[in-house]
């Protein structure tokens, strides 16, 4: 008895990493921004402050939408205060929700109002651009795919790849296609099928085999195209919707906001404070992850065009259209 | 009534894994088959190396053997996920080998590079060649025990053929058994064939958790997974359960010429080359020189680890500490299970036995998810957040194991011995426990290898603050070999090695114990 007893105490005790009883500053993040990118951040932050930051890092298998899963698996025992989200959608689907909790940052009074909730339930800054990742060496120069619809040219049949379209910021843009004409979307994505467009595990995957030459483009983001070009592999950047008729490319900020019934909410809007600060925008565009400050007035990666254009989007309209763009990439897209 | 309750365990599960197949689409069935298919050719490669390398190592004597039969562990300590890194590294697409055999062409998939690699096979050769020495090690010790005399007597009546029969007969049972544990562990393997691009099932359980939150899928997807290791594990029981050669002296080794000496350990080395010389050498590589030009050698190789000790320090501390409670619970709980388990005889016992093995079967992602779904409540909150999650998830996993190796231990320790401590007036513990401490230490040690480089379970169940090394490293794995995971796989490694020192002392101590 007396055993039992002593053992139900130590794995107490094991729930207690600390093993102290006196309440500390700290702060629950879920981050979905690459952990090598957020966590000089974060640690900075504690660093600062002297809050202890407690950050639970995505997967690469599930990206945001993992995190967001747990978000909801939680909301009756919230232990989350501070939702970092490296996209958009799925932080306006959570505040739509109810799971997000208004507030204001003082920081986030010069970023442009596209990027913040009208309700301030989340707010934007730093930003990854949709492009198309070019092998130079399996593709001309004259024939530089130019827009997705070049995706569905036979002549690239089974040599261009997207990620799978059920997570992270490819779910996103789809939803995002959806949003904007969503039979428009569903003959782009059956053109894919039919294209024999290689599905990959991830931006990141088509990123390697675009690089390797395994594909001869693909669809990626703006910071996995930074490090096949910092590794000097032969391959080209893309912005799609550039053109005189190009309707811009697709931004997808990095999001930031506070869950309802936080447990430590003070330490929490201190935490939102410091990340939508300019010093952390500046620092996640010099990163390796080439982010896209939402600031004008700050310094971006050299190979990303000063006047990119940015498609205009309507972002509670492409949170709306993600169950229904999941359900047909699920039911049509990836049907074998 | 012990084969009629087997035998309808078997078809129950059967029945479960056809249930579970017929109401899964099409694409999640294609998924089992993959995952079958990497099961079954990861058994069938490691029993291969695995007879080979025991009957090399265990049946004769040569200069170096002593070596070679060391290494073999080396391939178990190093994660399959590490091997995969340098697989990727030495076969991929712009790796080293399709570049000196001219076969790496950037206008196209070579059927080196892209259709070797990322395929079934591959992940199943990969994954065999890392679990071999499992087969390698249960075939040795087999091997080991076969007695002079009923060699002697098979080579008088039908000559070197009635030999290889003994030795056959010998070690099949033990490498059959391992082989099968070798499928069950390929078949609910998660980190490899992601890191290879082969869609298997508990890849899809662990979307259909993760991502999709349907607990429902991810059951019913689970089903096939659990009732093919449950069936595969049973198997194992009923192999290890033959009684092995074990009367007598046993044979000495044979002597081989320099020649064929040469030959085995060449062998012996090329087996050893996917999951340990290949990785060894592309991790050492990768330290020492740098890609871009820059200045390589030992001043490199100290800034990376320096850097990957900066960054991954404070999960090797959690990996280490998740992974040694997890031994240290799942091997008390494994002798307070197997201790009754030895006394039952019939169908209780064979309950009991598949009830303490079963949540070795079950995938990673349910793993991960029965610890959040039995933890997220008010009062279990200081588990839940904090490493008891972590712990618990590692535990239902290979607490089993631990189980497994202790009642095999305590199985072969006759009952009379306790009986005789009780009439000595010592508790029966004292008597058993030094016998099987041995066993039980290396339980320890390979729950504890389990433990600190799993990912699946670790990947849902680590909360905030307390990530750990294996799932740091997977999740770093996609931005391609640099500094950074080469500096966090020798981390890893060096959270492996950790306790070697200090279970090889403790088996020194037994050793001089006994002696005395």
């Amino acid at each position: 008895m007396r055993r039992a007893a002593l053992f139900a105490v130590f794995l107490l005790l094991l729930g207690c990493p600390g093993g102290g009883t006196s309440p500390r500053r700290q702060v629950v993040v879920y981050c979905a921004l690459d952990r090598l990118f957020a966590q000089p951040i974060l640690e900075r932050f504690a660093r600062e402050t002297g809050i202890e930051v407690l950050p639970k890092w995505d997967t690469e298998a599930t990206k945001t939408t993992g995190l967001v899963q747990a978000l909801r698996s939680e909301a009756e025992r919230v232990r989350c205060d501070v939702f970092w989200n490296n996209e958009i959608a799925h932080s306006v689907a959570l505040a739509r929700d109810g799971l997000l909790a208004p507030y204001e940052s003082p920081s986030a009074e010069d970023l442009p109002a596209w990027a913040r909730d009208p309700e301030r339930r989340w707010t934007g800054f730093a930003a990854r651009a949709r492009v198309i990742l070019v092998n130079t060496e399996a593709v001309p120069a004259d024939a530089l795919p130019t827009s997705l619809d070049d995706f569905l040219d036979p002549r690239w049949k089974g040599r261009c790849g997207i990620a799978k379209p059920l997570f992270g910021t490819t779910a996103t843009h789809v939803a995002y296609l959806f949003a904007k004409n969503a039979e428009a979307a569903k003959r782009w994505l059956a053109g894919l099928r039919a294209n024999e467009v290689v599905v990959c595990a991830g931006n990141a995957d088509v990123k390697d085999r675009v690089a390797s030459g395994e594909l001869a483009f693909g669809l990626t983001d703006t910071d996995d195209a930074n490090l096949a070009l910092r590794a000097k592999r032969p391959v080209r950047v893309v912005f799609p919707g550039q053109g005189p008729d190009g309707e811009g490319t697709l931004l997808l900020p990095n999001t930031v906001a506070v869950l309802r019934g936080a447990p430590h909410p003070a330490e929490a809007r201190r935490l939102v404070d410091y990340l939508l600060a300019p010093e952390v925008e500046r620092a996640l565009a010099a990163s390796r992850s080439a982010q896209i400050p939402l600031r004008p007035s700050l310094p971006r990666a050299p190979w990303i065009p000063s006047d990119l254009r940015a498609a205009p989007v309507d972002w509670q309209a492409v949170a709306a259209a993600l169950p229904a763009a999941r359900d047909f990439v699920r039911r049509e897209f990836l049907r074998r | 009534m012990k084969r009629a309750l087997a035998g309808a365990a078997a078809a129950a599960l059967l029945c479960a894994a056809g249930g579970g197949l017929w109401a899964l689409e099409a694409e999640d069935r294609a998924a089992f088959a993959r995952s079958l298919g990497v099961g079954a050719l990861a058994a069938l490669c490691a029993l291969a190396l695995g007879l080979g390398y025991a009957f090399v190592v265990a049946r004769h004597r040569f200069l170096g053997r002593g070596l070679l039969a060391a290494l073999a562990v080396g391939p178990l300590a190093t994660p399959p996920y590490v091997a995969a890194i340098a697989w990727v590294d030495a076969l991929g697409p712009a790796g080293w080998l399709p570049r000196l055999c001219g076969l790496s062409d950037p206008r196209g998939p070579s059927l080196l590079a892209g259709g070797l690699v990322y395929s079934v096979p591959s992940c199943g050769l990969l994954l065999g060649c890392c679990l071999f020495p499992l087969v390698g090690l249960a075939a040795a010790a087999a091997l080991l025990r076969v007695p002079r005399g009923a060699l002697e007597a098979a080579r008088l009546a039908r000559g070197p053929l009635g030999e290889h029969a003994v030795l056959w007969a010998a070690a099949a049972p033990a490498a059959g058994a391992a082989a099968l544990v070798v499928f069950s562990l390929a078949l609910v393997e998660f980190a490899v064939p992601q890191l290879l691009r082969v869609g298997v099932l508990a890849e899809s359980v662990y979307l259909a958790l993760a991502a999709d939150d349907r607990p429902g899928l991810a059951l019913l997807r689970s089903l096939p997974l659990l009732s093919a290791t449950t069936l595969a594990l049973g198997g194992a029981l009923l192999c290890w359960r033959r009684p092995p050669l074990n009367a007598g002296e046993p044979a000495p080794r044979r002597p081989l010429g320099r020649r064929h000496a040469a030959a085995a350990a060449l062998g012996c080395l090329l087996a050893l080359a996917p999951g340990l010389l290949n990785p060894a050498t592309s991790l050492g590589l990768r330290l020492w020189i740098d890609p871009a030009g820059g200045a390589g050698g030992p001043a490199r190789a100290a800034h990376v680890l320096a850097s990957a000790w900066e960054a991954g320090s404070a999960d090797a501390a959690r990996s280490v500490t998740a992974g040694a409670l997890t031994a240290s619970c799942g091997l008390l709980l494994g002798v307070a299970v197997a201790w009754p388990l030895r006394r039952l005889r019939g169908p209780q016992r064979l309950l009991l036995a598949a009830a303490s093995l079963l949540p070795f079967a079950l995938p990673a992602p349910l793993a991960g998810l029965s610890t959040l779904a039995l933890l997220n409540h008010e009062w279990t909150a200081p588990l839940y957040d904090g490493l008891g999650a972590l712990v618990f998830a590692l535990g239902l996993r290979f607490a089993p194991l631990a189980v497994l190796a202790a009642w095999l231990a305590l199985h072969r320790v006759p009952l009379e011995q306790e009986e005789a401590a009780r009439l000595c007036g010592r508790h029966p513990a004292r008597a058993i426990l030094p016998q099987i401490a041995p066993a039980l230490l290396a339980a320890w040690l390979g729950v504890y290898l389990l433990a600190v480089t799993e990912y699946g379970a670790s990947a849902l169940a680590a909360p905030p603050g307390q990530s750990v090394l294996s799932v740091f490293l997977v999740n770093e794995a996609h931005y391609g070999q640099g500094a950074e995971l080469s500096g966090l796989c020798a981390l890893l490694l060096g959270v492996v090695l950790l306790p070697l020192p200090a279970v090889g002392a403790g088996v020194a101590w037994l050793r001089w114990r006994r002696r005395a």
